[in-house]
């Protein structure tokens, strides 16, 4: 491994490097997993909506950034780093086994009621918790409908809660054009929320 | 877009969506103005307070099903597929080595005498008899024995020209 991977002062700190990687702490393939395999799960997870090709793409994503660590010039943390190599691996998956992904979806499809069941609070009221129900489904099923590179812009902002600059690092991407995706998306999300907040209260007139 | 009405000075003008996305993605960054029409506006309050929660629940479950779900073992797998390739790559390297090592040595040990196998092949060795070769050379001597004959057996009427045109013309 590099001495900047190695090295954690000379990873810039962002959102996702939230546990520290110390001095040899990156040493091995296990430690690297262990540090950020959960935050890059979530992302393929978020993205593919799939168990199985999430952690198939996860292992991938550490073995291919294991067998190149030799490459990483330390020019961007390591979880955008692995972030970005995930992110090609979504695009490789989704671009050529687009009929078997999709396939593969029907049968371990994660559904809005899968997360449902992960809300938190979920000792409140009835009422407030089938709202919230309604609400996650609603954005769960619009960031389904959104477009690829909105999706991802979304979901590193609002699920990884990254800096602009990394996204723009991890998409390969114009900070400007992050934006753009990003307002976008919220656009849609947006109008969807109107929509379905009119339809209800219609409903219980 | 239907709204509720309200007797404020922002009823007719409600966020745009760069404002609202301005107040979701950054809301410290977020200008006076924005904030001002916020602070009066119930309509957009809801609406802003909706859409933060349900992108925070949504953040939320997100992380706690990607918690649960994440395979426990998944760095020890992670870990036996880095063994397994570093196996692979040098089980690559041993086979090239020997390839390498073969392709030098057989010229090497070629062998300059005749194997046993062609030692053994028929008529390879002078002192043995072969029974194939023997009917050859009978059957070559009769050949020869015919073809020195002046007149074949089968052909001896013709040897009589005369005789046997008489025959014909008296028969």
């Amino acid at each position: 491994m590099t001495s900047a991977l190695l090295n954690a002062q000379a990873l810039p700190a962002t959102a996702m490097d939230e546990p520290t990687a110390s001095a040899g702490s990156l040493a091995s393939i296990e430690t690297l997993h262990e540090l950020f395999g959960q935050r890059i799960f979530r992302f393929l997870l978020a993205s593919l909506r799939d168990r199985d090709v999430a952690e198939t793409l996860t292992q991938e994503t550490f073995l291919r950034a294991w067998s190149a660590r030799d490459q990483f010039r330390g020019d961007c943390s390591a979880a955008t780093w692995l972030t970005r190599i995930a992110l090609n691996l979504v695009r490789d998956h989704t671009r050529t086994n687009r009929f078997r992904f999709w396939r593969q979806v029907s049968r371990t499809a994660v559904q809005a009621d899968d997360l449902a069941a992960h809300l938190p609070h979920p000792a409140s009221s009835t009422e407030s918790s089938l709202i919230a129900q309604q609400q996650l489904a609603l954005v769960w099923e619009t960031v389904a409908t959104l477009s690829e590179r909105q999706r991802t812009v979304f979901l590193l902002r609002f699920v990884e809660e990254l800096e602009l600059a990394d996204i723009a690092a991890i998409a390969d991407l114009p900070i400007s054009t992050v934006k753009t995706h990003l307002y976008r998306a919220l656009a849609i999300i947006r109008s969807r929320h109107l929509t379905t907040s009119d339809s209800i209260r219609k409903e219980s007139r | 877009m239907n709204r509720l009405p309200h007797l404020t000075q922002f009823a007719d003008r409600h966020l745009s969506d760069a404002q609202m996305f301005g107040l979701l993605d950054a809301p410290d960054d977020s200008d006076a103005s924005t904030r001002l029409h916020l602070a009066g506006c119930p309509s957009c309050q809801s609406e802003f307070s909706t859409l933060r929660v349900s992108l925070t629940n949504f953040r939320a479950a997100a992380t706690r099903f990607a918690s649960a779900e994440v395979p426990a073992l998944a760095s020890s797998r992670v870990a036996a597929h880095s063994r397994l390739s570093r196996f692979r790559r040098h089980a690559w390297a041993t086979s090239l080595a020997t390839v390498a090592v073969l392709a030098v040595a057989v010229p090497l040990v070629r062998p300059t005498h005749k194997t046993p196998a062609l030692q053994q092949l028929p008529g390879n060795s002078p002192g043995v008899t072969n029974p194939a070769a023997e009917s050859d050379d009978a059957l070559l001597d009769g050949i020869q024995r015919d073809i020195a004959t002046s007149i074949p057996p089968s052909l001896e009427p013709l040897a009589v020209p005369a005789a046997s045109s008489a025959t014909d013309i008296h028969n």
